[in-house]
């Protein structure tokens, strides 16, 4: 693991968000611009049902906050594909794995950053967050995991299937998390549905941010830390066997 | 140790149609110190063995080595490419793609190298505008740059002067030939057949997949080529008797005659000159590189 390769990547990156505004009006404007709308849903709330308000505040919170992470990380790489970049990247010998970390990198350190800006929005709206607080970095915790894992899944996909798969980028998230029933119980799928559910990487963390909002005991962290792990455990392969694929294809001199 | 050997490559993709061979059992040897001319026409598989090269494709069989080693991250301080579609994020400059690219490969005093290359492919001027906004030139001669940042003992140049000014492109083929003097070997694959024949020690033609002549220039050429034509421009119109024993062609006071050495045409004037002719004007059309690649993929 060359350290090097990773830190220029990184800056590289940087280089490239500081010029394209776009991309920092797609990461900070759209999801503290949709919590403040919920925050105010939940002032409006109070009136006649302020744990709703509530629920949909702290979801929204996680959903965004993953969405930027997992997002983020294969966006940066779209940009290397959509420029055609990466090839030399890759004849520079930057590995698959030096790669991916920088990207993962950044995108966490991103998601972290937009992510408490929106936890102190939805603190102030009365979202029970600083005072449980351990809770709320566990769950932050493991749903960058479920993040990350979700990330290199796209990441195989696309460097094996092509730039045309570039749409799994801000796309895929929105899958995973409708069958990780968002806003209510799982148990309210149809049965096969609510198998499915049962191994979306999200259901456990939406939740724990339900309970979490009302300030019920948060019962299924634990859960939601082995579904999130296994997500990441799987990934990992896949992302190189993606690239190992790719190579065979012919797919990875197409794309670069 | 080669700075290329390849061995029995072969490579097929598959389509819907079934698989269909890109490279079939290629074998050569590219020498240290050599530039390298790879030729053929669209499609032939010049890009796949590049491809393959860098580490972007396996092969289905056989073996690919640089300097020794597997092409991948072990030889990247040592190899370096310019693709004729090389592309950066639009939105960066120059200036930046280099830096970039000087931090990957751990380039000691990276503002001074740049300097350096700016300054020998002319963008010193470009450095700071976007590079979306160059022009094709400029764009490539930024892949240059890039390109030539670690020094590398081996170069892939694919294509690597196209769309350039022909004055840029001069200057290119001049800083080839330096760097190749300075110990750089190169392998170059292009379109313009005479910047191979200007630049190339060896080369190899590669048609649908199979290397089809490997050598130097002029032995490619002459195992194809085994005459050139000559026009005469006389004084006056030669007799039909002079031009069947010399098996001329004549229309007016111009002759041409097909010839098969040198010695040949010796002989053509002096006889021209013992007949009581006077030469006006005298031409040879020796065979190109570009009349070979056409009778290959003629044939």
């Amino acid at each position: 693991m060359n350290w090097n390769h990773v830190v220029a990547v990184i800056r590289n990156d940087l280089r490239v968000l500081a010029c394209v505004k776009w991309r920092w009006i797609e990461v900070t404007f759209f999801p503290i611009s949709t919590l403040l709308l919920w925050g105010l849903f939940t002032l409006q709330s109070k009136a006649y049902a302020i744990e709703a308000g509530l629920i949909v505040l702290v979801v929204n919170l996680i959903w965004s906050f993953s969405h930027i992470a997992q997002q983020e990380t294969n966006l940066l790489m779209m940009e290397d594909l959509w420029t055609l970049n990466i090839r030399h990247v890759l004849v520079a010998g930057v590995t698959e794995f030096e790669y991916i970390i920088a990207k993962l990198t950044l995108s966490t350190t991103t998601a972290l950053i937009i992510g408490s800006i929106m936890a102190v929005i939805a603190d102030a709206f009365g979202a029970p967050l600083s005072e449980n607080l351990g809770s709320v970095l566990a769950l932050g915790g493991i749903a960058l995991l479920a993040a990350t894992g979700i990330a290199l899944l796209v990441a195989s996909l696309v460097v094996m299937l092509g730039k045309d798969y570039g749409f799994l980028s801000w796309s895929s998230l929105h899958f995973f998390i409708f069958f990780s029933a968002p806003f209510f119980s799982h148990d309210l799928f149809p049965i096969v549905i609510k198998q499915v559910s049962e191994i979306m990487p999200f259901t456990y963390v939406f939740e724990a941010a339900r309970a979490l909002a009302v300030g019920a005991p948060v019962t299924t962290l634990g859960h939601a830390f082995l579904v999130s792990v296994a997500y990441v455990i799987i990934a990992w392969p896949c992302y190189f066997l993606g690239f190992k694929r790719s190579r065979k294809t012919g797919m990875l001199g197409r794309i670069s | 140790m080669h700075p290329i050997s390849v061995r029995d490559i072969s490579k097929s993709f598959m389509t819907k149609k079934g698989p269909i061979p890109a490279l079939k059992k290629v074998s050569f040897v590219v020498k240290e110190g050599e530039i390298f001319g790879l030729l053929g026409p669209n499609g032939a598989g010049k890009t796949t063995l590049i491809n393959i090269m860098l580490n972007l494709l396996t092969p289905d069989d056989g073996r690919v080595r640089i300097f020794g080693q597997k092409p991948g991250p072990g030889v990247a301080s040592i190899i370096n490419v310019v693709s004729g579609g090389s592309q950066f994020h639009w939105a960066l400059t120059p200036n930046q793609i280099l830096k970039y690219y000087a931090e990957l490969y751990d380039i000691k005093d990276p503002d001074k190298r740049i300097a350096e290359l700016a300054s020998l492919l002319e963008i010193s001027d470009l450095m700071e505008n976007k590079f979306g906004w160059l022009s094709t030139g400029e764009k490539l001669r930024v892949s240059f740059a890039k390109a030539l940042l670690n020094k590398p003992k081996l170069l892939l140049l694919d294509e690597p002067t196209l769309g350039m000014d022909p004055d840029v492109a001069r200057k290119v083929r001049r800083e080839m030939r330096r760097l190749n003097e300075e110990g750089t070997t190169i392998l170059l694959t292009s379109h313009y057949m005479h910047e191979v024949e200007q630049l190339c020690d060896r080369i190899a033609f590669l048609y649908q997949g199979e290397i089809v002549d490997i050598g130097e220039v002029k032995d490619v050429k002459l195992k194809h080529f085994t005459t050139y034509d000559i026009v005469l421009t006389l004084n006056k119109r030669p007799s039909r008797a002079f031009a069947e024993m010399h098996g001329l062609r004549v229309k007016e006071d111009v002759v041409r005659a097909t010839l098969d050495s040198e010695e040949a045409l010796s002989r053509l004037i002096a006889a021209v000159h013992t007949a009581g002719y006077k030469i006006r004007d005298i031409g040879m059309k020796k065979p190109t590189l570009e009349d070979y690649f056409i009778k290959v993929i003629k044939k």
